[in-house]
């Protein structure tokens, strides 16, 4: 029996560990393997959740004794602070390399908002910043809502602020927040945030179809002047422009205004070969990479934080309350453009690029096929990244104040 | 309190940064969108005035 249990150690340590250990790690590896299953179905958003679920049942299997007694793994130990220890555990766990220089410092965030920059088109927020930037600004309700609800529930004012920051749906931006304002909670928080990213694909339909009644969730809207013609010139100029007054504003949240804006400069310089590299092999590496580290991350004794339970029903919080305050501002919209305005569009203001603007023209076009609100929707989710960063940047500067 | 109405002041805070920086973007877009006097126009209105003349 001895022999049996120094020879499988993924059971071993399964069999000798305290029940709740055990159980998690069961019941996290059935969750690691249902997120591969809705990530290839579609339901969640396949690039994170396909890696992060494998991740997630791999480490949770992989539990073993280490030659001090402790149960560990050979992946990454996110805890370690000792800077001898450190340089042991990056000699010995594959992926503490990736942890250590691209997750804890950011630098993947920046990775990933240099792609997200060279995707997006800011034409339309260049055209019509008021209404963009609006729909935006309601849909951070839940970045600032959840932090009363967060402080009821027991958490400091840091632990709050970090969490909310969930309601931005901007995974990199809440990754940033929490290694500044709670670093003692920033695995449970950027896991939850992302776990929780992956559901706004699934969920959000749900809530605009509460929330805009049928006969406005099929609104086209309309313009009486043609647009005006924008050349690339022209982006790359006010891209520029806004990069230095956003980092003049907030030097703490610039290392992602730049990530941000030199996406698109070199999307609008014609730099192609670089922008190829930066939305394929850079943006697709990084969500790669990130999708694996934080289904390493959900190993049980780490997930097992006592606050755990708190964040994940705080992150729904803010996440809902986003979403809503998103609707409102579309109807707020509405109402300005006396009804030549879809309020579902609002609910793009949550900066989970594309994939909010997606959704939105997808139940858009269930009701009217010929509607066509992706611009406007991209044009609100843009802005919503900006104003995450924005608030970000507020946070960051300002909690410490409130103590 | 305190808290709920620093979190006030930080969301007013959010929405007049966004104004500012809307602001900013408008005034960007409306200048560089702006028709201002080309070479071409002053040419064009130079060749004008010399056909009224020849006109007269």
């Amino acid at each position: 029996m001895d022999i049996f249990f120094k020879l499988f150690q993924g059971f071993s340590t399964l069999a000798l560990s305290d029940p709740l250990i055990s159980f998690t790690r069961v019941g996290l590896v059935i969750l690691g393997i249902l997120l591969v299953y809705l990530g290839k179905k579609g339901i969640l958003e396949p690039l994170l959740m396909i890696p992060m679920g494998l991740g997630m049942a791999t480490i949770n299997a992989s539990i073993m004794f280490l030659p001090d007694g402790t149960q560990g793994n050979l992946f990454v130990d996110p805890l370690v602070t000792d800077i001898n220890l450190l340089l042991d555990v990056l000699q010995i766990d594959f992926l503490q390399p990736i942890y250590t220089y691209m997750f804890s410092n950011g630098l993947i965030a920046c990775f990933i908002f240099m792609g997200i920059g060279g995707l997006i088109d800011i034409s339309y927020i260049l055209q019509r910043p008021f209404s963009s930037m609006l729909l935006a600004l309601f849909a951070e309700l839940g970045t600032f809502a959840t932090i009363p609800v967060a402080m009821a529930m027991g958490l400091t004012l840091n632990e709050s602020a970090s969490i909310a920051m969930v309601g931005g749906a901007d995974g990199p931006m809440v990754l940033y927040t929490s290694l500044i304002l709670a670093k003692h909670l920033f695995v449970p928080i950027t896991v939850v945030a992302y776990l929780y990213l992956g559901l706004t694909y699934g969920g959000y339909p749900y809530l605009i179809r509460l929330l805009v009644p049928k006969k406005y969730r099929g609104i086209q809207v309309k313009y009486d002047k043609p647009s005006k013609p924008i050349s690339q010139n022209m982006k790359l100029g006010a891209a520029v422009v806004l990069c230095v007054i956003l980092c003049f504003l907030f030097p703490v949240a610039s290392p992602l205004f730049f990530s941000l804006f030199v996406g698109i400069v070199i999307r609008e310089s014609g730099l192609t070969h670089i922008l190829e590299f930066i939305v394929g092999p850079l943006l697709y590496g990084s969500t790669f990479l990130l999708g694996i580290l934080l289904g390493i991350l959900c190993e049980a004794h780490l997930l097992l934080n006592p606050k755990i339970l708190t964040l994940l029903i705080l992150g729904i919080i803010a996440l809902l309350f986003s979403g809503i305050g998103g609707i409102l501002g579309g109807y707020v919209m509405f109402f300005i453009k006396k009804g030549n305005f879809n309020p579902a569009i609002g609910i793009a203001g949550v900066s989970c690029v594309p994939t909010t603007a997606k959704v939105v023209q997808k139940e858009v076009s269930k009701i009217n096929p010929n509607a066509i609100v992706l611009q406007e929707a991209l044009g609100a989710n843009i802005m919503g990244v900006i104003t995450t960063a924005i608030i970000a940047g507020l946070y960051i500067t300002l909690i410490p104040y409130f103590k | 309190m305190s808290i709920m109405y620093n979190i006030m002041l930080m969301y007013a805070l959010a929405f007049i940064i966004g104004l500012f920086v809307s602001c900013i973007i408008w005034l960007l877009f409306t200048g560089m969108t702006a028709k201002g006097i080309t070479k071409n126009s002053l040419r064009d209105s130079y060749n004008e005035i010399k056909h009224l003349k020849q006109k007269k």
